[in-house]
């Protein structure tokens, strides 16, 4: 068998041991991938990155420039020796063959220019070559029955089960109900829970494929699926929306390159390679940041100084190598031996335009530490380039070099954490010789598919999802826990962990509820102000230090933003599900939680909505002001003249005179409660009408306003809560009570009322008195909202199980 | 007796935690010896507590000590007057405390300094430069930004390692900053006053007005508490109906049961607290200053007048300490050029300022007093740099440094706006302790009366200055909790050494 097909039969080896059980391969076949990594002419040499032709379609690569020319010129005799051109062999049960690793490593020559770029083409080409550096793992150990396995994973995990002698090895615990599954994987993919219409046409479906094919839908939901992501690898890199950090220049915003990378599903290796190497064509380019008067290069790599250099370097080691190395930066790690303090220096050196000094507590030794890369890779080129840019371009190379299998484990073992609740590995940003994975095997095995499947994460991702472990129902008895103190300690994946919902998909979700849909520009990782509510639900105000996990403990300060916060109570009393809701109290469960509810639950909810009605109706009230004068504290500016002149019986009304130009008098001082509306008498003078009339209201600050007639008053942003338009001038020459709705003009239901502007353009106007009405809601509305907020509120929706 | 005491345990304290003593741990660790997980995170010796509740009060933006608690020669303005002969822009007052003299305007806290000592020495190991927030960083947190870790601030460490005083009273309170994250300053700001890695549990519970409450502690509007109830128990009741499996995961246990905390938390007393009618007129007066100078004149800048949050905060944090609060922070609002980040003009914004502080500290320092709560309670006053004479009005264009090393005999004071303390200096400032176990009626560290204004005796670094603080509420300066695998101390290091002479 030549050598070129044994390659190949590496990347397809994977597929041939998949069972043709439940998990038949929806895929089409494996493509071969877009190269070949031995040259046709000079048949088992490795072929050079930079040396290729195109030939019907594909790319074709050789060795050197002679093969080259002789390929060109005689292109059908050589041919059949390419893969790109010849079906795939039959897939062997051992497809790897040691002797030819050996060959590829043996030629320094090649295996150095493998190294030389991070195209990702030669990416491509170098994945294949050098995943025949390392051994494939051990298949899945042979457990059959179809209702016990979906794929791989399974027959590890029950596998695992079986050495331990656990039970659940002969009874395996029962997998999630429909609509448990659909709540799961549409938060697990797309972070947000299923609509109505999704949920109902997921449940009616009689398919016994219907979970593997809910999981493809999603996946395919290219935008929804990077929207759901992002949040987490800004987190993770540390991007932030602003461009210096407490006066020092930080790494910028990444969020929509790792939006448009997700969105594109881009291989995992070349996002972080991007990262690292800015020269690549997809990579984000480094910035010029001033701040302070110092202009300072802005990028996810930072290495202006010493501090900064180990900083980038660790972060890089944490988040895409698992381990963490932090401590390490001026001393030895205290608890790890794989980090002496010059092992670190030396990895660190990588990253920076010069060779790092040995610095000990603060104190410089005048030690130039030797940079490397300080793992293991066989085969790799061991020497350091010189220069900066091509440090950085070798170390993205060895990083995500798959003869690196540190780097597909770390990811591997975040999606299942991701997924499962617990990593494989513990702690998954630390990991360490002497902590001991869960089912090892099931993390290399997962890790080698990843690499020799182009670092496609949505592969592993699926692989997780349609497993049957991921689809077994939450049992308290069954699930696992992580003690810090004995993170080696075997955890099973019987059950999954409950995983609180992240700020952004309890928000999210919640808006999707409440109006039944959230397009992407909505949702909350697109924005750059916090609130109360979404920093006491975990997310960060700025990101200025990484993190790859947000605390899940629920804390009293979260818990009262639920209870009684402001933000969460206007998204469900204000939602129009609430308002204008149709269905019963039946469909209100649906959309909240994603089942049917109990009888014994409607009848809670309705006898919940029984109490309110029989509570005592509210009755709407109105306050008036300004009937004959200005009230008690009332601060006035401007020129007030008070006048009978046109006024309604009893009262007296406000005027001021116009140069034709707009004018205001306004009051300050007051403080009312709020109001649902708020309303104004008018009267203009047919003879002499303005062009606007415009009522502000001040409750911390002027920028509730509204205005009829032309826009000519330039106060607040067109359009907005600060200058809204609310119709045409009232008819002239008599009195007309204008109203505005206080919410239209951003008064909240807590913003006491501290002013007033009469403002005017021009014209003769006669103010009268203002009214604040204060309207309860209907207790239909009310009971409603009642039971959306006890559904949001529930551990049922605040948890994924 | 509890002196002897105290001395003791000073004593036990500089023999086992001296730096050279955790250094040569560091090294001998780092030479092979692996201390055991858990060693580390207990600390090796727990100073007495000596205050139980602390009211930190945060005066960003840079207090030039020169015109507040460390006056000098006072030279008054005249045109073309060199920068080396500008050395108070005031003249100096006695305090009650013997030999220690503040600048005018301070008269208030001057006639309270019997029972309060000021640090005139805090130096700083790094250069700030023109960079408030770094500053504001390095006081908040102990550490350097960037750290690598998130780091807590003080509020974070003490509500974490004593816990609450009253159960339903937060650890950790702050009065007077906006919740606002809509420029990178306020968003930076945001999170170093923060609780860090700890978590949520020990996040601020922010008052931004103490006039308007804590918002989640009232009923939102059309909803009252007896609906509020109602409309919980429909939740329990809904929850009591769940797949019993959720019913039984302990998560969602603890989950109902904060939600219950949280329930309570609004009938605690943190909302007793916000009702300031049982005061006496006198005394609210003596908390809101107002914006007007006696004579009737100087009116604060609106954009930096926080005269009716900042008194009024103390007046609601001395409340909250009476109700079982454990560390209240309250602000006087920073912004870029606003209030004590002065300029230019700094004579007479310092004047300004000074009245803002004066009468609602010394009040503070009375009614705790007055109480009985003083020897249990620390009162702090505290800044992130010290001032020194500028070329400004633009801010950092003098390289790092330079304030420490020229002596404005190149200065020309040309104009009025000119005049004051302008420039930041990273190397000296003061900080003002009352009550809680601290020396009473004393000025620690001297500076010189030249410029530049460093200090000449018994320099004190911050982490020093932080052990001390945390000394004396009984917290060990190398307590640490874990994050990421490691330790992650206090004070940096766990290096911070308790200044003895501060301490009663």
């Amino acid at each position: 068998m030549p050598a070129t097909l044994t390659l190949l039969a590496l990347s397809c080896g994977v597929m041939a041991l998949s069972p043709a059980g439940r998990w038949a391969p929806a895929e089409p076949p494996v493509d071969i991938g877009p190269a070949n990594p031995t040259c046709p002419v000079m048949e088992g040499e490795a072929v050079d990155p930079e040396v290729f032709t195109e030939y019907e379609g594909k790319r074709v690569y050789l060795c050197c420039k002679k093969c080259l020319r002789a390929f060109t010129e005689n292109p059908a005799k050589y041919v059949g020796r390419l893969p790109q051109f010849s079906p795939p062999e039959p897939v062997t049960a051992e497809p790897f063959v040691g002797s030819h690793t050996q060959q590829l490593g043996a030629d320094a020559r090649v295996a150095a220019r493998l190294f030389e770029s991070n195209d990702p083409q030669v990416m491509a080409i170098r994945r294949l070559i050098r995943l025949g550096a390392v051994p494939p793992p051990a298949p899945p150990p042979a457990i059959y029955g179809p209702a016990w396995v979906h794929n791989e994973i399974d027959r590890f995990v029950v596998g695992a089960w079986a050495q331990a002698g656990l039970p659940e090895a002969e009874r395996p615990p029962p997998v999630c109900d429909d609509a448990t599954f659909a709540r799961r994987v549409y938060l697990d993919v797309i972070g947000v829970v299923p609509t109505l219409p999704e949920l109902r046409r997921f449940l009616e479906s009689t398919s016994p494929e219907k979970r593997a094919t809910l999981v493809d839908e999603l996946l395919a939901r290219h935008q929804d699926y990077a929207d759901h992501w992002t949040p987490f690898w800004e987190d993770a890199l540390g991007s932030t929306n602003v461009n210096n950090q407490g006066g020092v220049p930080g790494r910028g915003s990444y969020r929509a390159w790792i939006n448009e990378s997700f969105r594109t599903n881009k291989p995992f290796d070349v996002f972080a390679a991007e990262l690292i190497d800015t020269t690549m064509p997809g990579a984000q380019k480094p910035m010029v940041a001033e701040a302070n008067g110092l202009r300072t290069r802005t990028s996810y790599i930072l290495n202006d100084t010493h501090t900064r250099t180990l900083q980038s370097a660790a972060a890089v080691g944490q988040v895409f190598l698992g381990t963490a190395m932090k401590c390490a930066s001026c001393h030895n790690h205290f608890e790890n031996a794989e980090w002496p303090q010059e092992r670190f220096l030396s990895f660190a050196g990588m990253f920076a335009p010069a060779d790092l000094e040995a610095i000990r507590c603060e104190v410089k030794s005048g030690r130039i530490v030797a940079s490397g890369f300080p793992f293991e890779v066989p085969g790799a080129p061991a020497e350091v380039p010189v220069n900066e840019e091509e440090r950085l371009r070798r170390v993205a190379a060895l990083i995500t070099d798959p003869a690196n299998p540190r780097f597909s484990r770390s990811i591997v073992n975040r999606l299942w954490k991701r997924y499962l609740g617990l990593g494989l590995v513990e702690p998954a940003d630390d990991a360490r010789e002497t902590i001991d994975a869960s089912m090892p095997a099931l993390l290399d095995w997962m890790a080698y598919d990843l690499a020799s499947h182009d670092f496609d994460l949505k592969r592993t991702i699926r692989l997780i999802l349609t497993s049957r472990t991921y689809q077994l129902r939450y049992d308290p008895a069954l699930e696992d826990h992580l003690d810090l103190a004995a993170p080696g300690e075997p955890r099973w994946f019987r059950s999954p962990s409950l995983r609180r919902l992240t700020a952004e998909q309890m928000l999210d979700s919640a808006v999707r509820i409440a109006h039944q849909g959230l397009p992407s520009r909505d949702r909350l990782f697109r924005r750059n102000v916090s609130s109360s509510l979404t920093l006491a639900l975990g997310r960060p105000a700025s990101r200025n230090e990484i993190s790859t996990g947000r605390p899940d403990a629920p804390a009293v300060v979260q818990l009262l933003e639920l209870l009684n916060g402001d933000e969460f109570a206007s998204l469900i009393y204000e939602s129009p599900l609430t308002a204008e809701y149709a269905g019963g109290h039946r469909d209100l469960f649906l959309a909240a939680l994603g089942r049917e509810p109990l009888r014994a639950e409607l009848d809670a909810a309705e006898a919940h909505a029984r109490a309110l009605a029989r509570a005592e109706r509210a009755e709407s009230t109105e306050q008036h002001l300004f009937l004959r004068g200005t009230p008690k504290h009332g601060r006035l500016s401007g020129t007030w003249a008070w006048t009978e002149e046109h006024a309604r019986e009893g009262e007296r009304t406000h005027v001021q005179v116009t140069g034709g130009g707009p004018v205001q008098h306004y009051v300050l001082g007051l403080d009312e409660a709020p109001a649902t509306y708020v309303r104004v008498w008018v009267r203009t003078d047919p003879a002499d009408p303005p062009r606007e009339l415009m009522l502000q209201v001040h409750s911390r600050g002027w920028e509730h306003r509204a205005f009829w007639g032309d826009d000519v008053i330039p106060f607040g942003n067109p359009g907005t809560t600060s200058r809204l338009r609310l119709g045409d001038l009232p008819r002239a020459g008599e009195w007309v009570q204008l109203e505005v709705r206080a919410d239209a003009i951003g008064l909240g239901t807590r913003d006491r009322i501290e002013g007033f502007s009469f403002d005017q353009a021009g014209g003769r106007v006669w103010w009268g008195a203002v009214s604040l009405v204060r309207a309860p809601p209907s207790p239909g509305q009310t009971a409603r909202g009642d039971l959306l907020w006890a559904l949001l509120a529930s551990p049922e929706f605040q948890y994924v199980h | 007796m509890s002196t002897n005491a105290a001395a003791q345990g000073m004593e036990l304290c500089s023999r086992e935690m001296s730096r050279r003593a955790v250094l040569g741990a560091g090294l001998a660790a780092g030479a092979g010896l692996v201390l055991p997980r858990g060693v580390l995170g207990a600390p090796l010796w727990r100073p007495r507590a000596r205050a139980e509740a602390c009211i930190f009060i945060w005066l960003p933006g840079g207090v030039a000590q020169t015109d507040t608690f460390d006056p000098k020669a006072h030279s008054p303005f005249e045109a073309g007057m060199k920068g080396s002969e500008l050395l108070g822009t005031c003249p100096s007052i006695p305090t009650k405390a013997d030999g220690v003299r503040f600048g005018a305007g301070l008269e208030g806290l001057a006639s309270v300094m019997d029972r309060g000592c000021v640090l005139r020495t805090l130096t700083s190991d790094a250069a700030f430069g023109a960079i408030h927030l770094k500053a504001q960083y390095n006081l908040m947190t102990g550490y350097l930004f960037p750290v690598g870790v998130k780091a807590p601030s003080i509020g974070a460490v003490v509500s974490r390692t004593l816990g609450r005083r009253h159960p339903q009273i937060p650890g950790y309170i702050y009065i007077g900053r906006d919740i606002d994250t809509s420029d990178e300053e306020r968003t930076f700001i945001a999170e170093y006053l923060g609780s860090g890695f700890y978590g949520l549990e020990h996040a601020p519970f922010m008052i931004p007005e103490p006039s308007r409450g804590l918002a989640t502690l009232s009923a939102a509007a059309g909803m009252d508490v007896a609906r509020l109830d109602q409309r919980q128990s429909l939740l329990r009741s809904l929850h009591g109906m769940s797949d019993e499996r959720l019913r039984d995961s302990p998560k969602a246990a603890a989950y109902m049961a904060l939600m219950a905390e949280a329930r309570a938390m609004m009938d605690s007393p943190v909302k007793k607290a916000f009702d300031f009618s049982g005061e006496k007129p006198e005394v609210l007066a003596a908390y809101t200053p107002g914006s007007t100078e006696p004579g009737g004149e100087t009116l604060l800048d609106p954009s930096y007048d926080h005269s009716n949050r900042f008194g009024p905060g103390l007046l609601l944090a001395r409340r909250l300490v009476e109700a079982g609060a454990r560390f209240v922070q309250v602000e006087y609002q920073y912004g870029p050029f606003k209030g004590f980040d002065m300029h230019e003009n700094g004579a007479r914004r310092m004047r300004e300022m000074k009245r803002q502080i004066d009468g609602p500290i010394t009040r503070l320092v009375l009614d705790l007093e007055e109480r009985g709560m003083l020897d249990t309670t620390l009162v702090v006053v505290a800044t992130e740099f010290g001032r020194t004479i500028a070329s400004q009005p633009a801010a950092g264009v003098e390289p790092d440094g330079a304030s420490e090393s020229h002596s404005g005999e190149h200065l020309v004071i040309a104009s009025e706006s000119m005049y004051g303390f302008h420039g930041h200096f990273s190397s000296c400032k003061n900080m003002l302790f009352f009550g809680g176990g601290f020396r009473r009626g004393i000025a620690y560290g001297t500076t010189a009366d030249r410029h530049p204004l460093l200090p000449v005796e018994r320099a004190v670094s911050l982490i020093d200055t932080h052990a001390t603080l945390y000394a004396a509420m009984g917290i060990a300066p190398d307590t640490s909790y874990e994050t990421e695998g490691r330790p992650f101390y206090v004070t940096k290091d766990g290096k911070g050494k308790p200044i003895a002479g501060l301490l009663a």
